[in-house]
């Protein structure tokens, strides 16, 4: 009797188990969600006009207002941005260009132009984890992270800010990846109906909450391929309280941006 | 007086249940009472020292720092072991509750960067993001640390022996004994024969203040015991032992009461204050008590024919109708004495005086209500104990030597007071003001050591900071206003107390250095401002957006030196930033100004209120003692007199405080306060009774030594109770502001009851004032 009972429970627990899985993901994987998030983000080309809002602990604020043009490399999704800083008036002109190299063992390009000096500078460690011209966005934030190197595992479906969405679970594939990004983890709210990232939460090399990223105000920038673009970007660390909220005034798809405005010639030429 | 009292024996059950219930409301009070360790609490708000540490505060954060100072017992600190156990404290500290995250600088911290250059740029890097596995990556370490000088004395000691994480705190609830408890077990596990780890800084210090006030819950108790035996010794009678215990104790609890309602927090300097109302509320008791023993004695033998319980009755009647209303007086000035010292700007004293307040004014309403209720519900008083009380003893003795003395040998009591009023002002002239807190302590207590070691190793355990203020957004980042603070960096430095100070221009010359591929030529402020601008911008790739948080604010409006001392004497700091105002006045023209706060600056604050302060609160407590004497008696005479052994114990106190060497602080303070309104109880109480005395007539001597044996042996019942009850505090090892209460105060109580007993009847027979002899005169 005792021996039937347990075996009962077994049966029970397995096949609780069994219907527990995600429907989805038996039609998506998890790599498949992160892959579609990725290419979501990847526009073409486009020309920007945006505001910085630098928020520190105790709430004071800095404004800095920045113009963006950006470029995918032909035949490559790596992106190429350029950044000119048009307010406040002492780094007015200030211009950052990255350039995305996907290529192993080649490392991103982050070149800065500073007026006063008249010189181009090249930013020589380019890690990923590093902050995004001084925002609570690292340079990894905002290029994005290339699917393969994280293994994606989806932890749950869940409606978040009224979207169905997959949160998705992705750990760094190696060390140096990890050391690379500066996380041990990140969590993903993704949109079921276009893989945009709603929410993401970071967390530092010794596994605590570092950084909250909420994207929102999201507008469909490219119709015909699809292509959405969160006008409101915030990135919040939990840990220095510092925030910084990017806003687009202005954000639209243009083919007419040439190539070699991508170039550290071109930086030295706009002085 | 006398009918209230008949009303009250009369209702004698009605008053003690009013009584308890009242005590019992009062007690359920308790619960608004907020005890804090709050160092707010002990500075003058208004001062321009503190002004700005609030505004520090505001834009900065509020500081509180502690350092962890680790040193290797062999070699230096670049190796794998010793890196290891920095990295695991950094991470713990890190972790911890109250933590402010953002503002932990170690060798491992985030916030801790290299900044260095090469033909390309400016590389900024985490110092040690990984413990170096191999010498060539120790030697890297080791580079990137001495070749950025602002890291040199704070993060690492110049013997490369001492490494230091120094972290920013908030308060938690549990206060700074849970933080330092939480401290401890992060280093604990680090603790082995390769390091020496030392924990300072001014957490440490406020945690020691809690754990050593909480030593009030058995000192408390051995008080009222010390002052309970006192009495059994000077009335042999068991009502004598515990009467004026109750009225005493019920004083306490009412004051409690009283000051959970009227909202005032508790703070640790008033921890004490519960002994001094437990001795003031005895000491009434005390000379009501006596009276009652000499009245119902005198009824007894008068009136052999009235029963027991009636005569106690009349008993307790007569005495309270004629101590009463010179109890009344004398509570009443001793409160408004105490109550006028909410004009302090401190809030610790002002807590002190409303506290001290409530507790004389709930003696007197105990007095004049519950105790003759109950002695009158008490059985009356065996002959056994009547005579116990009556018999000759060594009070007696002493109480007669004094009349002696006052009466016949005037010329040697003036003498010998103006001799020690001489030897003690000469005293008083060395009495130094500090209130350096780390000076509350014991130098064998292991966190004072600690914290010395930590102070000749490094840069400083002691803060202070200017606030440089720009006129607008980036103010900061002009050059004129970089190389003003850059001047008073070197200014302050010049000083051999300050190890070290730090601002954004270090950061920012380092920069500039960096970015002309690293020649120390130009470890200089750059002339441009908008490339300084843009140097800033540049660091910020790789750095993160609260690197300089500490230093300047988000819109560069505002900028901060740090400057670490090795002392945290406010007489050494009030030099200091005297001497840095002077320096840097005009330094920024119309660019900038400056403000000086934060740290040890509270306790030059506090140093500077009170040398004010505290002459204005003697003087005060004084008026109001000479002023309502003089008109009770109706007479300026008696004002005058009734100062005399006032001033004997305050200068006194001044002088001992002088010649020993005990700082005039925050802790000592109220003592003289304590002093003048205990003392001024001794002379009012032997005026009215030596006028009372000669009313009856007859032989003037005898009238005078009848109420020097009553009166004046209560006086000494009294200040013994007293001198007792805190001399009791001198047991609390480890903590100056105890042994100092516990020996000044009785000392005080010594000096105040002997000029009351001699100087001042010597005076009054000298001059035979009318507000006592005027019956005589007629």
């Amino acid at each position: 009797m005792k021996f039937k009972l347990i075996t009962l429970f077994l049966f029970a627990a397995a096949y609780a188990f069994l219907i527990s899985l995600p429907a989805s993901a038996q039609t998506l994987t998890a790599r498949e969600i992160a892959e579609k998030n990725y290419l979501a983000g990847k526009i073409s080309a486009s020309i920007s006009e945006a505001t910085f809002r630098l928020i520190s602990a105790n709430g004071q604020e800095r404004i800095r207002k920045t113009s963006g043009t950006s470029k995918l490399k032909s035949g490559s999704l790596d992106n190429r941005s350029l950044v000119t800083f048009l307010t406040p008036a002492d780094v007015k002109g200030t211009m950052i260009l990255t350039i995305e190299n996907s290529e192993p063992g080649k490392n991103d390009d982050i070149w800065i132009y500073l007026p006063a000096l008249k010189k181009i500078r090249r930013l020589i460690s380019s890690n990923k984890k590093d902050s995004f011209v001084g925002t609570d966005f690292s340079y990894g934030d905002v290029i994005g992270y290339k699917v393969d190197e994280w293994k994606h595992t989806i932890v749950r479906e869940e409606l978040f800010a009224g979207n169905e969405c997959y949160v998705l679970e992705s750990l760094p594939a190696n060390d140096q990846i990890k050391d690379d990004s500066g996380y041990s983890k990140r969590l993903s709210w993704i949109r079921k109906d276009n893989f945009t990232a709603l929410k993401a939460e970071l967390f530092d090399l010794n596994g605590s909450p570092l950084k909250t990223i909420r994207l929102s105000n999201h507008q469909q920038v490219d119709a015909a391929n699809h292509k959405w673009a969160a006008f409101t970007l915030e990135a919040e660390n939990i840990q220095t309280m510092h925030k910084t909220i990017i806003e687009f005034s202005h954000y639209e798809v243009s083919q007419k941006i040439r190539d070699d405005v991508f170039t550290p010639r071109f930086l030295e030429s706009a002085r | 007086m006398k009918r209230f009292i008949e009303t009250i024996i009369r209702y004698r059950k009605l008053t003690i249940t009013l009584n308890i219930l009242l005590t019992l409301f009062l007690i359920s009070q308790f619960r608004h009472l907020a005890i804090v360790v709050d160092l707010d609490t002990l500075l003058p708000q208004t001062h321009p020292l503190v002004a700005a540490t609030n505004k520090i505060g505001q834009m900065f954060g509020n500081k509180l720092t502690v350092a962890i100072g680790v040193t290797a017992t062999q070699g230096d600190i670049y190796n794998q072991r010793v890196l290891g156990k920095i990295q695991r404290i950094t991470a713990g500290v890190m972790n911890l509750p109250g933590a402010v995250r953002s503002n932990i600088n170690s060798l491992s911290s985030r916030k801790a960067k290299s900044i260095s250059g090469d033909a390309d740029g400016m590389i900024v890097r985490p110092l040690m993001e990984k413990i170096p596995v191999n010498p060539a990556g120790l030697a890297a370490l080791r580079h990137a640390v001495e070749t950025n000088p602002v890291y040199s004395n704070l993060l690492i000691s110049k013997d490369r022996k001492t490494a230091q994480i120094v972290a920013e705190f908030k308060k938690i609830p549990g206060g700074f004994l849970a933080i330092q408890k939480n401290l401890n077990r992060v280093v604990d596990q680090e603790r082995d024969e390769s390091v020496l780890i030392e924990v300072g800084g001014t957490p440490v210090f406020l945690a020691l203040l809690e754990k050593f006030s909480a030593r009030m819950g058995f000192l408390f108790p051995l008080a009222v015991l010390v002052i309970g035996l006192i009495h059994y010794e000077a009335f042999r009678t068991l009502q004598g032992l515990i009467l004026p215990l109750v009225t005493a104790l019920m004083a306490v609890l009412w004051a409690l009461g009283f000051l959970g309602m009227s909202g005032q927090p508790l703070d640790v300097i008033n921890a004490t204050t519960p002994i001094l109302i437990l001795a003031i509320a005895a000491g009434h008791a005390v000379q009501i008590l006596k009276r009652y023993y000499e009245e119902y004695h005198r009824l007894h033998t008068e009136k052999p024919s009235m029963s027991l319980k009636s005569l106690s009755r009349e008993a307790v009647a007569l005495s309270l109708s004629k101590v009463g209303p010179v109890m009344l007086m004398a509570g009443g000035i001793a409160a408004i004495g105490f109550f006028s010292l909410v004009i302090f700007e401190v809030k610790s004293i002002q807590t002190f005086g409303i506290f001290t307040g409530f507790g004389i004014l709930s003696a007197l309403v105990l007095e004049l209500t519950f105790i003759p209720a109950l002695r009158a519900s008490l059985p009356a008083p065996g002959t056994h104990e009547i005579q116990r009380e009556k018999a000759i003893t060594l009070w007696d003795r002493i109480a007669l030597a004094a009349y002696n003395a006052a009466q016949n040998k005037r010329k040697q009591v003036y003498f010998a007071a103006l001799i020690s009023i001489a030897i003690l002002s000469v005293g008083g002239y060395w009495l130094k003001i500090d209130n350096s807190q780390k000076a509350y302590f014991y130098g064998s207590l292991q966190e004072k050591q600690d914290d010395n070691r930590l102070n000749e190793r490094l840069a400083g355990t002691n803060t202070f900071y200017i606030l440089v203020k720009g006129k607008s957004e980036d103010s900061i980042k002009n050059p004129q206003v970089l190389r003003g603070i850059e001047a008073i960096q070197r200014f302050l430095e010049k000083d051999p107390l300050v190890g070290k100070t730090i601002s954004i221009v270090d950061f920012i010359k380092k920069m500039n250095q960096a970015m002309h591929g690293d020649d120390p030529a130009f470890f200089t402020i750059p002339q441009d401002q908008n490339l300084i601008a843009q140097y800033l911008l540049l660091y910020s790739n790789s750095g993160e957006p609260g690197d300089f948080d500490a230093y300047v604010d988000t819109g560069y409006q505002n900028a901060l030196i740090t400057t670490f001392i090795k002392s945290d004497g406010t007489a050494f700091v009030s030099v200091l930033i005297d001497k840095v105002k002077l320096f840097s006045n005009q330094l920024f023209g119309r660019d900038a100004d400056i403000e000086i706060g934060g740290g040890i600056s509270g306790g030059v604050a506090l140093t500077e209120t009170m040398v004010r302060e505290k002459i204005l609160n003697i003087l005060q407590i004084m008026a109001v003692v000479f002023i309502i004497t003089s008109l009770v008696f109706r007479s300026v005479w008696a004002g005058m007199l009734i100062l005399v052994p006032l001033l004997a114990a305050v200068s006194v106190n001044f002088g001992i405080m002088g010649l020993l060497g005990i700082p005039l602080q925050i802790g000592t303070v109220i003592i003289s306060a304590m002093a003048v309104g205990i003392g001024a109880d001794y002379g009012i109480y032997l005026s009215y009774r030596l006028r009372e005395e000669l009313r009856k007539g007859g032989d003037e001597a005898s009238a005078l030594r009848r109420a020097f044996q009553s009166a004046g042996k209560a006086i000494l019942f009294v200040s013994s109770a007293v001198a007792g009850g805190f001399g009791i505090l001198m047991l609390s090892w480890g903590f100056w502001i105890h042994l100092y209460l516990g020996f000044l105060i009785s000392m005080a109580m010594l000096v105040s009851s002997a000029s009351a007993l001699t100087l001042f009847p010597a005076l009054v027979f000298h001059f035979r004032p009318k507000f006592i002899f005027e019956e005589r005169l007629k």
